[in-house]
């Protein structure tokens, strides 16, 4: 089955879309939020330190879901394209 | 290079909010990642609606729900962050209100026992000094042999203590603990570490003493150069501080503009109390802190009167140490439109300042001078502190009170102008353009100006005057 022109190019826009998305995802996870013990002056750290993991984690998450939702993509336009 | 410093502790205007610069410049990063997340997840949605019902929509819709989600935990972990630190500069406040009232009250109490000791230590040591050579060599020999006894922000807390109780002991010799409290520096604010300094050198000049007795001065342009190029940063702002040519004036010039001008005050070069020909003496420095005209203020405004610097003209003011004391003052005067106001290591800070006043105020905490001037209310400059010598780390042994040196200073200068924090960044970025908005214009001039000042012998100005 082959697609029409435009259909494909909006398929290749959204699948551009998507990989724009996994990148950004992709930098986030690899550098998330973080500061040491010696920028606090209270007692905080190791409260925020605990969230800073958790989010750490749910950015390292995100990226991996987003990467597998475009390599989706890709499947599907590949399959339209067959 | 900019970089975060956690050594650099950022007092915001109204010090409602403190925290180190590393801190301060995590606060807009986290609130750029959640605008980021946020972002992202808006388009995962869009594209999720470019597709039909199926595996891919869900996988896409599970993200932007996530992503979402990571956004939310950004903000409350950024809101969490401004929570925590905002309780602790309000615990820390109260816990050193609480800790001052109880000392003051305890001198109070125990004033009639305390006479003799409460007289502040700058005049028991310049009574010292004035009286005997020998213990004023051992004294100072034994400072330099043990600096860590006066370089940390310990000892500079009790010199704050013991300056603010001093009137308290006197006075608590005569009147009950109560009144005191309600005079004090945590009641009206009547009492304190001015009001001291003005009675003690209010008392000499009245007894005729030599000792702390402010004079007349003159002053005399020594130095004049065109061509000067505009300081960048707080460094070279300190670095331009002189020493002996006590004032160094910095004029810019921009054709259709008025003129602008920066001063640069010297600090104490000489630690006599009895007034001798050098104005930036201990005894502008103790009368000065009393909120009074030393010869060292009046010098510096003689020195910008002949520099052509008018009322309107616009001013910004730099000194380091008794620079700084100067500089309050002038600032605090109303005379002049002082549009910014740079000090370093300065003991003036409880010298009225009127509100806007920007600019940084910058001191150790184990700078011990700097506590001499008492508890230092909230303004609305940043003020930049750090520790001059952390725990640990070797202090040196040939320059007295190291924590106060300008090459401690200097160090910490060239640390705010690496600062990350949109606080110190601002600061700066105002405190250069005001130099540099006309350097850069056509036919734009800079010419320096360096002034000596002296006391005029053999008379007394009375203090005030």
């Amino acid at each position: 089955m082959s697609l029409d022109p435009a259909e494909l190019a909006r398929i290749r826009t959204q699948l551009a879309t998507l990989s724009r998305l996994e990148y950004d995802a992709d930098a986030r996870a690899g550098d998330p939020p973080r500061l040491g013990p010696d920028a606090w002056r209270g007692p905080a750290f190791q409260a925020y330190d605990l969230v800073a993991d958790l989010l750490a984690d749910d950015l390292r998450s995100i990226a991996s879901d987003v990467g597998k939702a475009h390599a989706l993509a890709r499947m599907e336009m590949a399959r339209g394209l067959a | 290079m900019v970089s975060p410093d956690p050594s650099l502790v950022v007092r915001m205007p109204g010090e409602v909010f403190v925290a180190t610069d590393e801190l301060l410049a995590h606060l807009p990063l986290l609130a750029e990642l959640a605008d980021d997340l946020e972002h992202d997840a808006h388009r995962l949605g869009l594209l999720s609606l470019d597709y039909p019902l199926g595996p891919l929509r869900k996988a896409l819709d599970e993200c932007e729900r996530r992503t979402f989600d990571a956004a939310d935990t950004v903000r409350r972990l950024r809101a969490g962050i401004i929570t925590a630190e905002l309780g602790y500069a309000q615990a820390e406040r109260t816990a050193i209100a609480l800790v001052d009232v109880a000392s003051n009250w305890a001198t109070a109490v125990f004033a009639p026992w305390l006479g003799p000791l409460a007289l502040p230590p700058l005049v028991v040591g310049g009574a010292m000094v004035a009286s005997d050579q020998d213990r004023r060599a051992a004294v100072t020999s034994w400072i330099l042999d043990h600096p860590e006894a006066i370089t940390s922000p310990e000892f500079s807390a009790l010199v704050r203590r013991v300056v603010t109780g001093a009137d308290d002991a006197i006075l608590g010799r005569i009147v009950p603990p109560w009144v005191l409290m309600l005079l004090g520096d945590h009641g009206l604010g009547l009492l304190g570490v001015g009001t001291t300094a003005a009675v003690v050198t209010g008392v000499s000049a009245r007894l005729g003493a030599r000792v702390l007795n402010e004079t007349p001065v003159s002053v005399e342009r020594v130095g004049s150069t065109v061509g000067t190029a505009p300081p960048a940063g707080a460094a070279e702002r300190l670095a331009r501080v002189p020493e002996e040519k006590q004032v160094r004036i910095e004029r810019y010039s921009a054709p259709g503009e008025e003129d602008r001008f920066i001063v640069y005050v010297a600090p104490t070069q000489s630690f006599s109390p009895v007034a001798g020909e050098e104005p930036w003496d201990l005894t502008s420095n103790i009368v000065g802190v009393g909120g009074l005209s030393s010869g060292s203020i009046r010098a510096t405004e003689q020195a910008m009167a002949e520099a052509g610097i008018g009322p309107e003209s616009p001013v910004v003011l730099v000194g380091y140490s008794q620079g700084g004391i100067v500089t309050d003052a002038i600032t605090g005067s109303g005379r002049w439109n002082v549009k910014g106001l740079e000090t370093y290591g300065d003991p003036g800070g409880t010298i009225a300042l009127p509100d806007g006043v920007r600019g940084v105020a910058v001191r150790h905490s184990d700078d011990f001078v700097v506590a001499t001037g008492g508890p230092q209310p909230p303004v609305d400059r940043v003020i930049v502190e750090r520790r001059a010598f952390p725990e640990g780390s070797a202090i040196p042994t040939d320059k007295p009170v190291p924590a106060h040196q300008k090459d401690a200073y200097a160090e910490t200068a060239r640390r705010i102008d690496d600062a990350a924090s949109p606080a110190i960044r601002g600061e700066l970025a105002y405190l250069d353009a005001f130099a540099r908005d006309y350097s850069g214009r056509e036919a734009a001039e800079v010419t320096t100006f360096e002034y000596r000042a002296e006391r005029v012998s053999g008379s007394s100005s009375g203090v005030g005057r």
